[in-house]
């Protein structure tokens, strides 16, 4: 608040400055150039007028009162720039001999009355030839200016909201002045204002135009070669107004103005299409119908963004939910996070659910410095503060009242905030959210990137998918009927499909077509994930030559992708026979490619890799000659090789435990051993019950077995199906057994680790032995520090006995101090 | 109390607790360790006795010392800088150890520890023999890499260190390998050798056991002497109060799961049926049932409903699946496109008959 009104009455002192500023750097002029002949002052006289043609239409928009003031102050400026003459001045010759060009301003003085009076007929007339500067006429000429605007902005070849044409454009004007004068909100003003009047004069020779909106081109045509003109040429270009002419106003406030380009002027072959064509209403969004597509959800969280977050609502604890869900409900957030890929509408849809309800939006994109001093300070001065319009009588505004919000700060390209510029941005932003009392809509491509992550704990999260490809055609077949554009529906979806459902290529795609007919789409450049690729790889309709570039999206895991959905391929037509002879042709190739795969990894002869592509990839896909029937698997070999890997730890740790007394390998043990081994320690507890306890017992201490390996016994041994055994087991047996267990101190020639989970961490094993003579000589030896600390670190859990053997029988045996020693262990012992 | 597997396994090569069978060959294998002895390699089907062999051998050179073992796991680091641990059984005079645990590192072991225990010597010569013996089992599972590295070691360090290789399949150990070592093949025993070692266990244990079961789990077992004595325990603990003429042979369950599964096969030659197939293949090889003893069992229980016109086909789509399955590196991938094989030629001569 505090900071706009700073601005108001900071511009007024400005102004006087600048008028100050001018006059005198005309008389300066003067004072260099004094032998320069007249005719040369006249052409230099031109050039201030020009410059200042621009700003006029920007006075012509802003607010009566304001402008009363503006031309006030402006009055003798006026009366100079109508000396102004037609020519263009070569860029730099700015000075104007004020003392010498009286004259030929007198005369232009009474041409510009003539074209008062006309103007005064026909006040759309006069729009183009601006008002003469009389000081007393004035006034009233503005307010006529101002309707004539409207009168335009109504007509009908004009899709541009209507009333905001002209002024919106005005405001960009305003806008890039004020982004050039370095942030100072105070001189941007004054100059625009002043800068207006000027061209009002400089205008009559365009009387006899048709129409007044192409004043403007030819103004700048004719300014072309200045400096100044260059910029409000840019701005000509940009995209036609999103939002409301309140919106544009807020923008002046952050350095980055939201930019509202004025609408397309007549014959305008420079604006794109995608410009053109940007969606003004909610129906033109591409893909945001229905109650659950991201724009409406953004609709509704930001309509109910006050009651839940200020006053009342704002006391209320909302629990975050669960991050699975944070999709669902947007109540407890204060921002929302938009993401998808581009082109497919995510700031549109932000502006335009800021415009919807009537909200005023902020954004800060990538263009931005953004890093935590800077956020902290913009939008520190910006969540309370009030519009610049407020102050010129703008009724625009509403009552400020604590159930309402006015503004929403749009942060473009958050995936954007990086390196060193913008270091701290997100966090700061996360900070920004947390204490937030307006909306913040946050914009990003890539969801999981891990700077997102963090941010999107805070977001209400809103993901745009890309489009289907009638989402986009139905909107393309719009544009290209008003183009006048032929395309065939094949054709067209062909674009959109090569322009990866981007909705902005898309459009793109057709320009360049419209102007070539024969113009070649280019393939946009797209990163496959690997689902995508996948999905590709198995479509029926690619290529073998796209199925192979898929392929090398990702060689390690398409042959896995390859391999487990090919079983589900299939085609209607085909007779059973068919399905499988397609099958076995395509399982053989499979075979065949991971021999080829294993040369590859096993060998290192990766120039194999265009024949595996084929093999395991490309070929089995066509093979099939079905279709994808079901949704798209991941590779379960992945998760089934993993278990696998687990099983098999385990079973080692098996084998390793009953070394001693099991002459059998893991693949042995597996077949052989293992079902018998768990029918004798399971077997006497169904049968006796806790008398059977001791038999088991018996088994384990014989076998060297401790509970755990009962356990992955069973897991290893019970197949699916099945039943197993131990669940027979009464419970409480299981828990006698398991005191029992605990115990019977029982003797283990190895430490007890936790195998499974794949980490054997501290060398615990013992180094024991005897002499001939029967003796039990310990043997440690540290193997590193490391040890040492496991030992400290868990001497309860660690149990380590060692048991010798004589004989094949249990011998003599001594629970040893700790295992250490590894390594070097079994050396010393033959050294022995 | 230990399985009779393990009660009943002989201790000496020959004499009153000596082996079974194979008797000359334990009469080779004295002399062998009554003389200096040379690096071995042990190769036999699974269940023949090779362990048992190595272990009684082992007895001979140093005697009952050998028993006195420890398990000792052995640190070591790979040249990518992982850390690995390798379990091994050692006594004085012997190491023991399973190189293939570690999958490909094998190799690092075989340089590393075997190469470094090879360089020790015994220091007490005249008390003992003047070499250890290094036990490497599963050698058919060695890499190519750890192989050759065993090579130089084998000739350098022949002096004082033995390697004693123990595998199923000599087709897997390579070339210079085997001439280095003397091969002793371990053959499955005879039906009549495990029926004699049978009734010798069922006497030991006072059993009262019907010759016609005996006979089931003779032809059941395969040659394979462990599965015979561990049926016959378990037949003997599924009828406690005595086994009657009739006793059913206690099929294991992975076994029943294939014989499911072939079955599962047979009925019907779909996508879907692949399907399910599939997962239950996963499971097999998950549950580390070897992919060869699948392709193995799975053959056996098709084949029976084959028409005899497409055995010939069926079975050498097997062999050519599992030879590639031994050059591939997945073995669901091979399994199941001699499954899906099957059923085409399966389904081709369903139709043909029609």
């Amino acid at each position: 608040m505090s900071s706009k009104r700073r601005l108001v009455v900071s511009s007024g002192k400005k102004e006087s400055h600048f008028v100050h500023d001018v006059t005198k750097s005309f008389l300066d002029s003067d004072d260099d150039m004094p032998a320069k002949p007249k005719q040369e002052h006249k052409k230099k006289v031109e050039t201030p007028a020009k410059k200042r043609t621009k700003p006029l239409v920007l006075t012509d928009e802003e607010d009566t009162s304001e402008e009363d003031e503006l031309i006030r102050g402006n009055d003798k400026e006026l009366k100079k720039a109508k000396k102004s003459g037609k020519k263009a001045l070569p860029p730099g010759q700015q000075t104007l001999n004020f003392s010498k060009a009286p004259t030929s301003s007198e005369k232009r003085e009474e041409e510009t009355k003539k074209t008062y009076a006309k103007t005064f007929v026909n006040p759309a007339d006069f729009f183009k030839n601006s008002p003469v500067p009389s000081a007393s006429k004035l006034p009233k000429v503005v307010t006529k200016v101002n309707k004539t605007v409207e009168k335009f902005s109504k007509s009908p070849a004009k899709k541009v909201s209507p009333s905001t044409k002209e002024n919106t454009k005005a405001k960009k004007v305003s806008d890039d002045e004020f982004v050039d004068s370095d942030d100072s909100f105070d001189t941007f003003t004054p100059i625009t204002a002043k800068k207006k009047t000027p061209e009002k004069k400089k205008t009559p020779e365009n009387k006899k135009e048709p129409e007044a909106v192409k004043v403007l081109p030819k103004v700048k045509d004719i300014v072309k070669a200045e400096e100044e003109p260059k910029k409000e040429h840019k701005k000509s270009k940009l995209p036609p107004p999103k939002v409301s002419s309140d919106v544009s106003s807020s923008s002046q406030v952050s350095t980055s103005s939201v930019e509202f380009s004025s609408k397309p002027k007549g014959p305008e072959p420079v604006l794109s299409w995608v410009d053109k064509y940007k969606p003004k209403r909610l129906g033109e969004l591409v893909g945001q119908f229905g109650d659950k597509s991201p724009m409406n959800k953004l609709m509704e969280w930001l309509n109910d963004w006050a009651k839940h977050n200020l006053g009342e609502g704002a006391k209320i604890k909302k629990p975050k939910p669960a991050p699975w869900m944070a999709s669902q409900d947007g109540t407890p957030f204060k921002a929302a996070l938009l993401s998808g890929s581009p082109g497919v509408g995510k700031t549109t849809c932000a502006y335009m659910a800021c415009q919807q309800l009537g909200l005023k939006l902020v954004e800060m994109n990538a263009s931005d410095v953004r890093n935590k001093k800077h956020l902290e300070a913009k939008i520190g001065e910006l969540s309370g503060s009030h519009q610049i319009e407020e102050f010129f009588g703008v009724k625009k505004c509403v009552p400020q009242d604590n159930s309402k919000v006015h503004h929403v700060l749009i942060m473009d390209e958050v995936d954007g905030m990086s390196g060193n510029e913008d270091r701290a941005g997100i966090s700061e932003l996360i900070q920004i959210i947390k204490e937030s009392k307006i909306p913040i809509i946050c914009i990003c491509n890539d969801r999981m990137h891990t700077k997102i992550r963090s941010l999107a704990n805070y977001c209400y999260d809103l993901r745009f998918p890309k489009p289907r490809v009638e989402m986009i055609r139905s909107r393309m077949m719009t544009i290209c009927s008003q183009e006048k554009l032929k395309i065939t529906k094949e054709d067209l979806d062909e674009i959109i499909e090569l322009s990866g459902h981007d909705v902005r290529q898309t459009i793109y795609n057709l320009q360049m077509r419209s102007k070539s007919s024969n113009a070649t789409v280019n393939k946009k450049d797209l990163s496959w994930g690997p689902f995508e690729a996948a999905r590709r790889l198995l479509d029926s309709r690619t290529t073998l030559m796209e199925k192979q570039e898929m392929f090398f999206v990702d060689y390690g895991i398409m042959p896995l992708f390859v391999q487990e959905n090919y079983l589900n391929m299939k085609n209607e037509k085909h007779k059973p026979l068919e399905a499988i002879r397609g099958l076995r042709k395509a399982s053989d190739l499979i075979s065949l490619g991971d021999i080829v795969d294993r040369q590859i990894r096993g060998g290192g002869s990766w120039k194999l890799l265009n024949e595996q592509s084929m093999l395991s990839a490309a070929l089995p896909a066509m093979a099939t000659g079905g279709h994808l029937k079901a949704m798209l698997q991941f590779p379960s070999w992945l998760g089934k090789n993993s278990s696998a890997g687990k099983k098999k730890r385990l079973l080692q740790q098996l084998v390793q435990h009953t070394h001693l007394r099991v002459s059998a390998g893991t693949h042995s043990f597996a077949t052989d051993y293992a079902p018998m081994l768990r029918q004798k320690i399971t077997k006497p507890l169904i049968q006796h019950e806790v008398d059977g306890i001791p038999a088991v017992i018996e088994t384990m201490t014989e076998y060297d077995l401790i509970k755990d390996d009962a356990e992955a016994l069973t897991e290893i041994v019970t197949w699916p199906g099945k039943i197993d055994p131990a669940s027979k087991i009464l419970s409480k047996v299981k828990a006698s057994l398991t005191r029992t267990l605990n115990k019977t101190n029982r003797m283990l020639p190895y430490s007890i680790d936790d195998v499974a989970k794949g980490k054997r961490k501290g060398v615990n094993a013992i180094g024991i032995e005897m002499d001939a003579e029967g003796n039990l000589v310990e043997q440690f030896e540290d193997e590193d520090g490391e040890s040492d600390n496991e030992e400290e670190k868990q001497p309860t859990t660690t149990e380590v006995i060692v048991k010798t053997r004589v004989g094949g029988s249990a011998g003599s045996s001594k629970p040893a101090r700790g295992g250490r020693g590894g390594g070097r262990g079994g050396r010393g012992g033959s050294k022995k | 109390m230990a399985l009779w597997v393990d009660k009943y396994r002989p201790k000496e090569l020959l004499g009153k607790d000596g082996v079974d069978y194979h008797l000359e060959q334990a009469k080779h294998l004295k002399f062998l360790s009554a003389d200096c002895m040379p690096h071995l390699l042990f190769c036999g089907p699974s269940g023949a006795g090779k362990k048992t062999r190595i272990k009684c051998l082992l007895r001979e050179l140093y005697g009952v010392g050998v028993d006195k073992t420890q398990l000792i796991m052995k640190a070591f680091t790979t040249p990518s800088n992982r850390k690995l641990e390798i379990q091994t059984v050692s006594s004085n005079y012997h190491v023991e150890m399973t190189p293939s645990d570690v999958g490909i590192y094998d190799r690092v072991v075989v340089q590393d520890l075997v190469k470094e225990m090879a360089q020790t010597s015994q220091i007490e010569a005249s008390s003992q023999k003047s070499f250890k013996v290094v036990v490497l089992c599963e050698a058919d599972s060695l890499t190519r890499d750890a192989q050759h590295g065993l090579r130089r070691t084998m000739e350098k360090y022949a002096n004082n260190c033995k390697i004693v290789l123990c595998c199923e399949s000599l087709s897997r150990i390579i070339e210079p390998l085997q001439s280095r070592c003397i091969i002793i093949n371990v053959p499955a025993p005879t039906d009549v050798e495990v029926e004699k070692v049978l009734r010798k266990v069922i006497q030991k244990e006072n059993l009262n056991m019907p010759d016609s079961v005996l006979q089931k789990i003779v032809e059941k077992s395969e040659g394979n002497l462990r599965r015979a004595i561990l049926m016959t325990e378990a037949i003997k603990m599924e009828n406690e109060g005595g086994i009657p003429a009739n006793a059913q042979i206690p099929v294991p369950e992975w076994e029943v799961y294939i014989q499911e599964t072939a079955r599962l096969i047979l009925q019907k030659q779909t996508n879907d049926m692949a399907l399910k197939v599939r997962e239950r293949l996963y499971e097999v090889i998950s549950r580390l049932i070897p992919p060869h003893v699948i392709f193995k069992k799975l053959l056996e229980y098709l084949l029976p409903s084959c028409p005899s016109s497409i055995v010939r086909e069926v079975v050498s789509e097997a062999a050519k699946f599992e030879h590639r399955l031994l050059l591939g590196q997945k073995p669901i991938f091979h399994l199941e496109a001699f499954v899906i094989a099957f059923m085409e030629i399966y389904l081709t001569n369903a139709s043909k008959a029609k």
